[in-house]
């Protein structure tokens, strides 16, 4: 049986730990997983860990409800948690951007960097990078991008 | 796009960054946009994006720290310090014809390790100070 699209592996990864289907993960996550959150210094080592993590996630969730399209080999999936916006990649290396708002009303993009090994996701980093305004000193070469229509 | 030529072009630009924005900006072609996807910024073109890094009101440093990717999309984990103060930054490079076409910027400060999860993670040492 061929091994399934590594891009497909890391959206069903992205969307299982968005709608917390922890029973998906098994068949999804690598023997050898590890996760990263470069700015905190937090490392998660395997499914049973990350799985402890989505059930004691203290915070709701909340969907944005944004739909958009990018771009023939880009995909989009709506999900209680985040919206994921892009993946974007090639091979085995992928990059994912969503959106989060957080239950304070801050908004959020979440940039994760996934390796799939063997079928199954195998490294992950994430990155949580806040909304800003748009500084002023740079406005005269920038067009600011409306939300409905980023691309 | 061949490996070692889109890691050559992102090396020399990181080695150029903050010095040399007319070098630096080599990697990009004439209609490349660039994105700051969390301040909803669009700059359009090599020329704007280049006369923008220009105007930068703080001494910038870059050090790359990875690079990753395949085929036309690179990505790069790296640390800018403006002004001394450093931060995470993640690039998206989207090359066509051996150019990028397409970055989107994005850039995170440290923060402190939720308690609440402490017993399932392991400490690491921030890559960023």
């Amino acid at each position: 049986m061929p091994s399934p699209e590594p891009r497909a592996v890391f959206e069903a990864f992205l969307r299982a730990v968005n709608s917390r289907n922890e029973a998906a993960l098994d068949a999804l996550v690598h023997p050898d997983y590890l996760e990263t959150h470069p700015q905190s210094g937090e490392r998660t080592r395997g499914v049973e860990n990350l799985r402890a993590i989505i059930e004691q996630y203290p915070g709701d969730y909340e969907d944005k409800g944004l739909h958009r399209v990018v771009g023939s080999e880009d995909r989009w999936v709506v999900t209680p948690a985040y919206t994921l916006l892009r993946i974007e990649g090639a091979g085995d290396t992928f990059t994912s951007v969503q959106q989060a708002r957080y239950p304070d009303g801050s908004e959020w993009h979440v940039v994760s960097i996934g390796e799939i090994r063997d079928g199954r996701v195998w490294r992950v980093q994430t990155f949580f990078a806040p909304a800003f305004d748009p500084p002023a000193w740079r406005s005269s070469w920038v067009e600011l991008i409306q939300p409905a229509e980023e691309d | 796009m061949n490996e070692a030529a889109a890691r050559e072009l992102i090396r020399d630009h990181f080695a150029s960054g903050g010095k040399d924005e007319a070098r630096a900006s080599r990697i990009y072609a004439d209609d490349a946009v660039l994105e700051f996807p969390q301040g909803g910024e669009r700059i359009r073109g090599k020329a704007n994006i280049q006369a923008m890094r220009t105007a930068y009101p703080a001494r910038l440093d870059f050090e790359n720290r990875r690079t990753i990717g395949g085929g036309d999309v690179w990505v790069n984990q790296y640390t800018i310090r403006y002004d001394g103060r450093p931060s995470h930054v993640v690039g998206i490079m989207e090359f066509r014809d051996g150019l990028v076409v397409r970055e989107a910027i994005y850039v995170a400060d440290s923060w402190e390790p939720p308690a609440w999860r402490a017993e399932w993670v392991e400490p690491i040492v921030p890559s960023v100070g």
